[in-house]
C-alpha cells in the first residue's frame, strides 16, 4: 500500500534525514491498509520513542543521564521481561516536546550506551501493555532469533545441550527447538516481534 | 489447449507466491533518482570530477525543459547543496555555466531561481509568521550562501548587475547600523556575511575580472568609510572569567582587512585557496542580467527584527550577540606554529564559516557532518592542510625539516568548529546531544587520527578550568563523560595525578572538582563499574566511592535523629532502608509501613497510617529526638525505599501516596520551609551514594506538590556539611539550572526563585569574603603556573577558589536567565549590592548586572 509523503522521493536536503521512521515501521504501516500510514504520521508527531538493543542491566538513571542532553524527559517506561518482570532489553521515553524525541533519534540513533549500540525509532506512543517482552519466553523475540552469546541480554538463548559442541548432542541438529528463522517479513508476520531498526 | 489443462491439473498458480506487483517509477523520476546522488557528492572524487561535470551535463541538457519534476528536483538539489554543502559550490556553479554554455536558457533558469530565492528570503526575514526549524541556519545566512553561489558564477552574469546586489545589501547594511546608537547585530551579520562573499566573485577568471575588480574596490571604499564598526566588551559573555589564554579575534572587526588581504598581490592568496577549475569552464557566450531589481525591505520593517533574538534560524542568531573567534587549539601548543588557520585571516574565516554551515545546515543527519567536516579540505587547493591524521610528534619533525610546509592540521579545524558551537555562550544552537554524538561519530570515524586530537583538546580545558566560565565547566564535563562512555572510558589518568597528590585536600580546586565529578558521571553511565575503576590509576580510586556526603556525616545525620539510642553504624548500607534493619528498635512497625505503601492505593487509608505513626509515638518515642523530623524522614524513606527499584517505580509510589503524606505533613507542625528541607535531607541521605536519582526523586516530589521549588534550591545552596554543594557537586548544579530552567520556560513567569538564588549566592559570597577579610580584589594565581602551597595557605587558597566559583555561578546565572533578571527592579538590585562590602565584588556585580539588559 502508498503511504503518501512517506514514499516520496525529496530533493529539500542534500543527504537522508536520520528522524525518518525506519525500514520496520514502514513495513509494518504497509501492512496495515486500515491505519498504517495514520500511525506512521502520528510517530512523527509523538513525543514517545522506542529504545532497543540495551542491555539487561541498564538501569533508567543510566538512560535518563544520556537522553536528558536532548530535552525535558517525562518518563521513562523499561521494558520488562512479561513472566520475570525485569528489564529485557528495551524501553520506551516520553518527552516533553515532540522536537527532543526527533532530536534524540537524529542524535543518539546508534551511539553507546553500557558498551552497547543503541536502536532508536519514532513510536506513536506508549499503551499500557507494550512495556512487556513478546517472545515466547517473554522477553524480546529479537532475542529468541539470535544464536549468538551476547552477555549483556541474557548470554546464550539457545539453552545448552541445544548447541554444538556439547557432548550429550554431538553431531545433532545445530539448533533445537527454536523457530526456525525465516524470511524477515513473513517472519514478524507470525509472531509480531517488535524490533526496530532491522 | 495442453497448456490450460496443465494449469488446471497441477493447481501450481496456488502455490505460486503471491507478491504484490512491485511498482515501477516513471523514467523521469527513476532518472532523478539516479542523478541526483552524484550532484549531491561531486566533487569528492577529485579524479572523477570533470568525467561527471561531463556526463551530468550532457544529460540535464537533454532533459531540462522536457518535464516539470525533473526541473524541480534538479533546481532542488542544487538549493540542497548550496545551502547545506557550500564547499560544493563551485563545483555546481561549474556545471551551472557548463550548462549555460551548451544552453544559455538552463543558466538563466537557474540564474533566475537562485535570484528568485534571494527575493524570498529577504521577505521572510521580516515576517511575524516565519516557521523554523532545528536544520534552518535563518534567511539572512542563506542569502549570504546563495549570494555567494551567484557570485561564483560571475561569468556568465552582467557585473553591473552582481556588484549592484553587493551594493544594495552593504547600503542597506550601512543604514540599519546608522539608525541606532547600539550595535545592530542583524547589521553585523550582513555586513561580514556580505564582504566574507566578495572573494568568490573572481573564483573564475572570465573576461569581466577587470571590471569586477574596478566595482570591488569601489565597493570596500565605500563600506571602509561608511560602515562604523561599534565596539562591545560583554564581560558576561566571556568563556573565560580571567586571563584568558588567547585574544579572540572579533569578526566584524577582522572581515574588511582579511577580504582586502585576500584580494591585494594579485589575488595571491586566492590562488592559493580556491581550486583551480579555469581548465574545465567553457567560454561564456551568453551573459545575463537579473529580470528585476532586488527588493529589500524597509528599515522600519526590518527593525523590529534586527535583533536576531526571535529565534529565526541558528546561524543568524549567533550573531544575537557580538562574535568572537573560540580557540582550542592554540599557536605555539605543539611547536613553535600553528595547527589551525588563524581567524585573522580570509582563508582561517572562510573555513570557519563554511564549517558552522555545515554543522547547522545538517545536523539532521549527523554522520553525513561527521564525514564532510574532515574532508572538506579535498575542494580547496592541496596543501593547504598538512597529510589528514598526521600526529603533531610528526608534524613538529616536518616542520623541523621543512618550515615552509603548512602546519594546518583539517581535523583540528574540524573539531574546534564543533567545540567552537558547543561551548557557545550564551546559549548553545542545538541540543547538547548533537554536538557530543557529532564529535563521537568523528571519533569513531577515524579513531587514530581523531582521539589525539580530542586529547589535546582535554588537556587544553583542564589545564584552563580554573578560568573557564562555570557553565562551560559543566559542558566540558559533559562532554568528556559522553566521550568516555563511548570509547571504554580510557583516558590516561596518571598525567592528573600530580594535581589529586597536590590538591586532594581541597574542597574548591577547579580540577579535584572536575577529576571527582568526571568520575562520578562516568559511574552514572554505566552499569558496570568496574569499567570505570579499571580505567582510573590508584591515585584515583578514592573517587570511586560516589557518596554526596562523608559517610561520618552520614552517621551523623542519622544520629541526629534519636536520642538515647546508638545506632549500628553497620546497618547503614547503600540502597537499603536503614530503619528497617533488624538490629533497629521498632523495625516491625516500619514493615508495617512498608507494607502499607505496598497495598493498592484504594484499599488503605491515611487513618491506617496514623496508627502505625502512633503506635511508634507511643512505644518509642522517648528515643526520638524530634516526633515530627523523625515522622517526616521515616515515611519519606520508606517511600522511597519501596520505590528504590528504579525512576518509574519511585514516581509510582509518590503518586500513589501523594494525597496521604499531604495529609500527614498538614499535621506536622512546623514551618513548610523546614518540613520540606527535612524531605530534600531524607531524599538525597537515602540516595547518598547516587545523589542524582536523590535530586531526580526531589523533581517527582515538586511536580506532585509535595515540596517547593525554592525548598530544592536552598538544599541545594545551604552548605552541608562544610561544603557548599552548589559548587561542587554537578548533580547539585545540574538541579538548580534544571528548576531555574523550568521556571524561565513556565507560562506564569514568576522571577522569585531568580532573586532567590542570587541573593543566596551574593550571601555565600559575603561570607566567604568576611572569611578572607580583605578589601583587595581577591587573586587567586593560575594553576598552570606552578603553585606551592603550604598546609597554612591551603586553606585560604580553597577560600579564593570557593570565591571564584560563586562568582562564576553568579556570572551564569545572571547570563543564562538575563531575560528573568532584566525585569528585576532596581531596588532589589540596590537592596542586594548594599549589602556587599566588598568593593570590587560589588562593582563586578554591578557590571555584570548593566550588562543583563545588553543580551
Amino acid at each position: 500500500m502508498s503511504l503518501a509523503e512517506f514514499d516520496e522521493i525529496k530533493y529539500d536536503h542534500s543527504c537522508d534525514r536520520l528522524d525518518k521512521p525506519s525500514r520496520y515501521l514502514i513495513r509494518k504501516a504497509r501492512r496495515d491498509p486500515d491505519s498504517g500510514l495514520q500511525q506512521l504520521r502520528k510517530s512523527m508527531k509523538s513525543c514517545t520513542v522506542y529504545v532497543g538493543n540495551l542491555s539487561f542491566y541498564t538501569s533508567e538513571e543510566q538512560i535518563y543521564e544520556l537522553f536528558s542532553k536532548c530535552g525535558t524527559i517525562k518518563k521513562i517506561i523499561m521494558g520488562l521481561d512479561r513472566f520475570k518482570f525485569t528489564p529485557c532489553g528495551f524501553c520506551f521515553i516520553i518527552f516533553d516536546k515532540m522536537e527532543d524525541a526527533l532530536n534524540s533519534i537524529k542524535y543518539l540513533g546508534d551511539t553507546k550506551l553500557d558498551d552497547r549500540h543503541i536502536t532508536i525509532d519514532l513510536d506513536p506512543g506508549f499503551e499500557e501493555g507494550r512495556q512487556f517482552g513478546r517472545g515466547k519466553n517473554g522477553g524480546q523475540v529479537s532475542d529468541e532469533m539470535r544464536f549468538e552469546f551476547d552477555a549483556s541480554r541474557g548470554g546464550f538463548y539457545t539453552p545448552l545441550e541445544n548447541r554444538i559442541g556439547t557432548n550429550a548432542n554431538f553431531g545433532a541438529r545445530r539448533v533445537k527447538n527454536i523457530p526456525i528463522q525465516q524470511e524477515d517479513e513473513e517472519y514478524e508476520e507470525d509472531e509480531d516481534a517488535y524490533i526496530p531498526g532491522q | 489447449m495442453i497448456l490450460v489443462d496443465y494449469e488446471e491439473e497441477s493447481g501450481y498458480r496456488e502455490a505460486r507466491p503471491h507478491f504484490a506487483k512491485r511498482q515501477r517509477l516513471p523514467p523521469v523520476v527513476m532518472l532523478c533518482k539516479d542523478m541526483m546522488p552524484d550532484i549531491r557528492t561531486m566533487g569528492e572524487s577529485a579524479k572523477a570530477f570533470p568525467e561527471d561535470i561531463k556526463f551530468l551535463s550532457e544529460a540535464i541538457v537533454h532533459e531540462f525543459g522536457n518535464d516539470e519534476y525533473f526541473n524541480n528536483a534538479l533546481l532542488k538539489t542544487f538549493r540542497a547543496v548550496i545551502l547545506e554543502q557550500p564547499h560544493k559550490q563551485p563545483g555546481i556553479a561549474l556545471l551551472t555555466m557548463v550548462l549555460n554554455s551548451a544552453k544559455p536558457e538552463i543558466g538563466k533558469s537557474i540564474l533566475n531561481y537562485f535570484f528568485d530565492q534571494i527575493q524570498e528570503l529577504l521577505n521572510s526575514s521580516h515576517d511575524p509568521d516565519y516557521q523554523t526549524k532545528s536544520h534552518d541556519i535563518g534567511p539572512w545566512d542563506k542569502i549570504k550562501l546563495v549570494l555567494r553561489f551567484i557570485s561564483i558564477l560571475s561569468p556568465m552574469v552582467v557585473p553591473d548587475d552582481l556588484l549592484d546586489l553587493y551594493k544594495k545589501l552593504l547600503q542597506f547594511t550601512v543604514d540599519l547600523n546608522n539608525s541606532t546608537e547600539k550595535r545592530s547585530p542583524l547589521s553585523e551579520a550582513i555586513y561580514t556575511n556580505t564582504l566574507l562573499n566578495v572573494p568568490y566573485l573572481f573564483y573564475f577568471n572570465s573576461d569581466n575580472r577587470e571590471s569586477l575588480k574596478t566595482l570591488v574596490e569601489e565597493l570596500l571604499t565605500f563600506v571602509e568609510n561608511e560602515y562604523n564598526i561599534k565596539d562591545t566588551d560583554i564581560q558576561l559573555l566571556k568563556a573565560y572569567n580571567k586571563n584568558p589564554p588567547y585574544e579572540p579575534v572579533h569578526w566584524v572587526t577582522a572581515v574588511l582587512p582579511n577580504v582586502k588581504n585576500a584580494l591585494a598581490n594579485d589575488m595571491q592568496q586566492l590562488g592559493e585557496l580556491f581550486l583551480n577549475y579555469d581548465t574545465l569552464l567553457t567560454q561564456q557566450i551568453a551573459i545575463h542580467s537579473f529580470n528585476e531589481p532586488l527588493n529589500l525591505p524597509t528599515l522600519e520593517q526590518i527593525i523590529p527584527f534586527s535583533g536576531l533574538d526571535k529565534g529565526f534560524g541558528s546561524v543568524d542568531s549567533l550573531w544575537k550577540t557580538p562574535r568572537y573567534s573560540f580557540e582550542v587549539y592554540l599557536p605555539n601548543s605543539v611547536g613553535p606554529f600553528s595547527t589551525v588557520i588563524p581567524t585573522t585571516t580570509f582563508t582561517g574565516m572562510l573555513f570557519q564559516d563554511i564549517l558552522l554551515d555545515i554543522i547547522e545546515s545538517m545536523e539532521f543527519n549527523r554522520l553525513e557532518v561527521a564525514r564532510q567536516l574532515v574532508t572538506i579540505d579535498l575542494f580547496f587547493t592541496a596543501g593547504i592542510f598538512t597529510e589528514p591524521g598526521l600526529p603533531v610528534a610528526q608534524l613538529l619533525e616536518q616542520f623541523e625539516e621543512n618550515p615552509a610546509r603548512s602546519t594546518f592540521k583539517i581535523e583540528d579545524l574540524a573539531v574546534g568548529a564543533i567545540l567552537e558551537l558547543t561551548f557557545k555562550l550564551p546559549t548553545v544552537s542545538q541540543s547538547f546531544a548533537y554536538f557530543y554524538s557529532l564529535l563521537v561519530e568523528i571519533c569513531k570515524n577515524s579513531p587514530k587520527a581523531i582521539a589525539p586530537v580530542f586529547g589535546r583538546a582535554f588537556r587544553y580545558f583542564y589545564n584552563n578550568l580554573d578560568k573557564l566560565d562555570f557553565e562551560l565547566k559543566a559542558r566540558f564535563l559533559d562532554w568528556f563523560s559522553i566521550q568516555m562512555s563511548n570509547f571504554n572510558f580510557s583516558w590516561k589518568w596518571n598525567e592528573w595525578e600530580v594535581d589529586s597528590i597536590q590538591w586532594n585536600r581541597t574542597i574548591y580546586n577547579p580540577r579535584m572538582i572536575f577529576i571527582k565529578n568526571l568520575i562520578r558521571k562516568e559511574l552514572r553511565l554505566t552499569s558496570n563499574s568496574a569499567d570505570v575503576e579499571e580505567s582510573v590509576t590508584d591515585e584515583f580510586q578514592k573517587f570511586m566511592d560516589p557518596s554526596f556526603i562523608k559517610r561520618e556525616d552520614l552517621v551523623n545525620y542519622y544520629s541526629s535523629l534519636f536520642k538515647d539510642f546508638q545506632l549500628d553504624e553497620g546497618d547503614l548500607r547503600n540502597n537499603e532502608l536503614y530503619f528497617r534493619s533488624p538490629s533497629f528498635p521498632f523495625h516491625e512497625n516500619v514493615t508495617q509501613l512498608l507494607d502499607f505503601f505496598h497495598k493498592q492505593p484504594d484499599t488503605r487509608s491515611v487513618a491506617e497510617l496514623e496508627g502505625i505513626l502512633k503506635d511508634i509515638a507511643v512505644n518509642h518515642g522517648s528515643i526520638i529526638e524530634d516526633f515530627n523530623r523523625f515522622t517526616v524522614t521515616l515515611l519519606i524513606q520508606t517511600i522511597v525505599f519501596c520505590g528504590s527499584r528504579s525512576l518509574s517505580h519511585a514516581n509510582k509510589y509518590i503518586d500513589d501516596s501523594r494525597e496521604e503524606l499531604k495529609a500527614i505533613m498538614a499535621q506536622v507542625e512546623v514551618s513548610p520551609q523546614i518540613k520540606d528541607q527535612w524531605i530534600c535531607e531524607a531524599v538525597v541521605r537515602y540516595w547518598n551514594s547516587n545523589s542524582q536519582t536523590g535530586y531526580l526523586i526531589l523533581d517527582s516530589l515538586r511536580y506532585n506538590g509535595l515540596i517547593s521549588n525554592e525548598s530544592v534550591l536552598n538544599f541545594s545552596l545551604t552548605e552541608q556539611c562544610g561544603v557548599n554543594m552548589s559548587l561542587v557537586d554537578s548533580t547539585s548544579i545540574e538541579s538548580i539550572f534544571r528548576i531555574l530552567n523550568e521556571l524561565a520556560m513556565a507560562a506564569d513567569k514568576d522571577v522569585g526563585s531568580f532573586e532567590y538564588v542570587f541573593n543566596r549566592l551574593v550571601g555565600a559570597a559575603n561570607e566567604v569574603l568576611s572569611q578572607l577579610n580583605t578589601i583587595d580584589p581577591i587573586v587567586v594565581p593560575d594553576l598552570d603556573q606552578d603553585i606551592q602551597a603550604t598546609d597554612e595557605e591551603l586553606p585560604s587558597l580553597d577560600l579564593a577558589w570557593k570565591y571564584e566559583a560563586i562568582m562564576g555561578f553568579l556570572k551564569s546565572v545572571l547570563r543564562k536567565y538575563s531575560d528573568e533578571f532584566s525585569v528585576l527592579t532596581e531596588k532589589f538590585i540596590n537592596d542586594v549590592l548594599q549589602g556587599v562590602p566588598h568593593e570590587p565584588t560589588k562593582q563586578q556585580l554591578n557590571r555584570w548586572i548593566s550588562e543583563v539588559s545588553e543580551l
